[in-house]
């Protein structure tokens, strides 16, 4: 489920319990790495990155980046050969995917807050208006970085709503604002004291920086990333909000995530199997007396709540009845959707972010809302009542009360009824003469259990 | 949730939102009214109703009245006669019950209530794109590409909470931007109603789908108490079972739900106020507000009049809210919420006093001067803050900022808006970072 963002169905599971290979695990890893809901699933972690949405980048904006993404993670591109794809990009967004990466951006500044959050994990925008009062960026370290992005032109066209970005022959001049007189910003790397001399696009030298494997930003923040998505937390939080102040919770802990994402030469799929095969990684979710109150250091596994898409997707698939998108061809699951703004009030109601803001924490906060919906809204239980829905499909092929109760929840939690669940269910079994609306409420209670909700 | 549980909610419920200092309850004395006697005319039911609202122990709420796009000052609260046409357009001004007091003549309605409506006629914020002013009239900061403000709403959410079935916070009919729970979490996010002009309107999945019936419910709660055994370790897993709770409640207290039947109202009062999304939005708003609502925001789109302003605004805009909002200002008193309920009317900014040369002349952004209308709970009536100049460009006495504004609210209401919360990054941020408008009370 974090590798995919898909629930495993009964015969996946019967698979894996029946595999007798003592390197099972890794075999699946392995297997999962390779699903082509793997690329979906982390085209989606980028769209939260780089906020792909249709009112910064139009609909042939999104579907461009949307491809490039694929493509990337399709052929398990190195990241930092991605970034400095996504940075240094020229030409027209509706063609050439990376250049929207500066799509929501109209200004430098922006650009650094956007640059600096993505690829550092730091947050700059307070030195945009003054000296950070605890930090070491100042304002004119922002102003500096900004310089990286004044030799290159962003103009609108050719087509409607569409931007080009076209490199110049000489940088253009940023004025630092508050400072008496008039002070130029000059294209120096945050860090250094030297400008950058060079007759290569400044957009271009600062990616040759951000990407080196000297510098302690990038690849320490890329591994957070990745490290949180699995783990539902990450060794520093926010995402982008590393700093003196901020300290990551284990030290070491970074710096070895860090230096192994280093060493396989940025390889997101080799980090990702690393962190699934670690020992953090599979104990268990339960707390003991010893780390009941651990929130932050990883001595248990944090249940992490379904992202709205996995978790409409994993109502979709034990219901047996997918949702319409419309734009997308029947059958597309959530997390194919490359824009966040498809119709859809089941997502919306499951807080799918905007990504809107450079931030794009994700919020899988439960509310008020999603439980009324989970329980009573008409399009749920359609699914869970519907005729060709897989409780009515199971009774068609002849399966027994009993068999679909198990693979309900095998399909639900992945296990089998306990013997006081089971004791339950053949109580309201014997006492109702059709099954299916027994079956019904059962599916409709695994649905709403937190088992269901969440990760763990 | 278990039996405890729910005799608890009632307990609480009754005690502190549905009885009053005599010990009656107002819905069950509203009931009678209702039901037992059909020939009631429509005031004395009304009379009735502010008859039986506890004034005592009410507590405070909030209407904000959000007009997205940005209505223009000039044609709705501070109209500049002397200015001409180039300024005024063929629009002219009304006097009011107000001496000197003067505003457009598209809302004669609300020009006979001048005297209980108070203006602020300087707001001013500098801020011209729609997103980010909006964002800083529903939250008091300009946004930061970082961090989102939370909603005035979800404030009032978080600092009164409570155990009743009704959501604190309701966002009615459409929405502007920065109505969110910004960086406080989903817990404090508006609960969300649709527009409620549309035929059936009723609380969305407040009741299980007809299909399912007592019998089957209670077999479906018996089967998830079943199930639903894993442990609570997490903030968040607790946060779902108080969801889950208060969906229960919900589910069991017809009288939550019934607040959002606005098909309960006399159809006279309903037409009252508009058989439109605005006016039955409003309408809504007063049923949650006398249900214990504490914070509704009706938002009404379509003032981002650059094209065909002089169209939209006499034929359609203008008399929607003098209607819907005069018939607010009558049923708030009537009922008895008057005096506990602030009523807030502001766009995200105002409107270039100057017409536009577009084929259909219209005004484009302003951010520098706008009028706030505000109303009840203590606001003194016939009120007016601040001056614009005769052009109505600049605002030359008493300017205020979108930051008072939010410090008014809190303050009207009965929260401290000098305290502080902390950013998720620990940065220390005041619930307001101005005092609020002085002279308003």
């Amino acid at each position: 489920m974090d590798l995919i963002g898909t629930l495993p169905t009964p015969e996946q599971i019967a698979d894996y319990a029946d595999d007798r290979s003592p390197k099972k695990r890794e075999h699946l890893i392995d297997k999962l790495l390779r699903r082509p809901e793997f690329i979906y699933y982390w085209t989606q972690w980028w769209g939260d990155m780089l906020r792909v949405e249709r009112r910064t980048m139009k609909e042939r904006g999104v579907k461009a980046i949307s491809r490039y993404l694929r493509t990337a993670i399709l052929q398990n591109r190195p990241l930092d050969q991605m970034a400095r794809e996504l940075l240094t990009a020229t030409g027209r967004s509706y063609d050439n995917g990376p250049v929207n990466f500066y799509s929501p951006i109209r200004r430098p500044q922006q650009a650094v807050v956007q640059f600096s959050s993505v690829f550092m994990g730091v947050r700059m925008e307070c030195a945009q208006c003054h000296n950070h009062p605890y930090e070491s960026w100042t304002q004119n370290d922002f102003y500096n970085l900004a310089m990286f992005f004044r030799q290159t032109r962003l103009k609108g066209g050719p087509e409607k709503d569409e931007i080009t970005l076209e490199d110049l022959p000489k940088p253009q001049g940023l004025r630092i604002p508050n400072r008496a007189g008039n002070v130029q910003a000059q294209p120096i790397l945050p860090g250094e004291r030297e400008v950058a001399r060079t007759s290569q696009n400044l957009r271009s030298v600062l990616a040759d920086w951000i990407t080196s494997k000297e510098n302690p930003y990038f690849a320490q923040s890329m591994a957070n990333r990745i490290w949180a998505r699995l783990m539902g937390r990450g060794v520093f939080e926010p995402l982008d909000d590393y700093r003196a102040t901020n300290p990551p919770v284990d030290r070491e802990l970074l710096q070895v995530l860090s230096d192994l994402f280093v060493e396989s030469g940025f390889d997101m799929r080799a980090l990702i199997k690393q962190v699934v095969m670690s020992r953090a990684y599979s104990v268990s979710s339960e707390a003991n007396p010893s780390n009941e109150s651990d929130t932050k250091y990883f001595s248990r596994y944090y249940a992490k709540r379904l992202a709205a898409e996995v978790f409409v997707d994993a109502v979709c698939d034990v219901t047996g009845r997918r949702e319409r998108y419309s734009g997308y061809d029947p059958g597309t699951r959530a997390i194919q959707l490359e824009d966040v703004n498809v119709y859809s009030r089941f997502l919306d109601v499951f807080n799918r972010p905007k990504r809107r803001i450079v931030i794009c924490n994700r919020n899988n906060d439960p509310s008020l809302v999603q439980a009324l919906f989970l329980m009573n809204n008409g399009a749920i239980h359609n699914k869970i009542a519907s005729k060709e829905g897989s409780i009515a499909n199971w009774l068609k092929v002849g399966a027994r009360p009993q068999q679909i109760v198990d693979r309900l929840f095998t399909y639900c939690l992945g296990r089998l009824p306990r013997a006081k669940e089971s004791e339950t269910i053949n109580g309201f079994l014997m006492k109702s003469r059709d099954p299916k609306p027994v079956l019904e409420d059962v599916l409709w209670a695994l649905i709403n259990s937190r088992e269901f909700q969440y990760n763990h | 949730m278990n039996r405890e549980d729910r005799e608890l909610v009632r307990h609480l419920t009754d005690d502190v939102w549905f009885r009053d200092c005599e010990g009656w309850s107002r819905r069950n004395f509203l009931k009678i009214g209702l039901t037992g006697v059909l020939a009631l005319s429509l005031p004395d039911i009304l009379q009735l109703r502010a008859m039986a609202s506890p004034i005592q122990t009410r507590k405070r709420s909030v209407i904000m009245l959000f007009m997205g796009g940005g209505p223009s000052h000039i044609d709705t609260f501070d109209p500049k006669p002397d200015a001409g046409p180039d300024y005024m357009g063929p629009m002219k001004a009304i006097p009011t019950n107000v001496d000197g007091v003067m505003i457009n003549e598209g809302l004669p309605r609300l020009a006979q209530m001048m005297d209980r409506i108070a203006l602020v006629r300087s707001m001013g914020s500098g801020e011209n794109s729609h997103q980010r002013a909006q964002h800083l009239l529903q939250t008091g900061y300009t946004p930061l590409a970082s961090l989102e403000y939370p909603s005035y709403g979800s404030v009032v959410a978080r600092e009164r909470g409570g155990e009743k079935s009704l959501p604190n916070y309701v966002s009615v009919y459409q929405r502007a931007d920065g109505y969110g729970p910004g960086f406080f979490g989903d817990t404090y996010a508006p609960f969300l109603a649709g527009d409620p002009n549309r035929r059936g309107f009723k609380f969305p999945d407040g009741t299980p789908p007809r299909q399912v019936d007592a019998e089957r419910m209670s077999r479906r709660r018996a089967l998830l108490r079943a199930i639903d055994t894993m442990r609570r370790d997490d903030d968040r897993m607790k946060a779902l079972d108080s969801f889950y709770s208060k969906a229960f409640a919900i589910m069991e207290d017809p009288e939550a739900r019934e607040a959002f039947e606005i098909s309960r109202e006399p159809e006279q009062l309903r037409e009252r106020y508009g058989r439109n999304s605005f006016g039955q939005s409003c309408l809504l708003a007063t049923r949650l507000v006398e249900a214990g609502v504490d914070y509704v925001t009706v938002t009404m789109q379509g003032w981002d009049t650059h094209e065909r302003n002089f169209e939209s605004l006499p034929n359609r805009l203008l008399p929607t809210i003098d209607r819907a909002m005069s018939a607010l200002f009558e049923d708030l008193q009537r009922r008895g919420l008057w005096d506990s309920t602030l009523v807030v009317w502001t766009g995200e900014f105002g409107r270039t006093p100057k017409v536009n040369k577009n084929a259909r002349p219209g005004r484009d952004h302003w951010g520098a001067a706008w009028t706030v209308l505000l109303a009840g709970c203590g606001i003194r009536g016939g009120t007016v803050v601040g001056r614009t100049d005769g052009l109505g460009q600049k605002v030359v006495e008493s300017p205020v900022s979108p930051s008072s504004l939010a410090a008014t609210i809190y303050e009207r209401i009965g929260i401290d808006y000098k305290k502080y919360y902390e950013t998720p990054a620990g940065r220390p941020i005041r619930l307001a970072a101005s005092d609020p408008i002085p002279g308003l009370v």
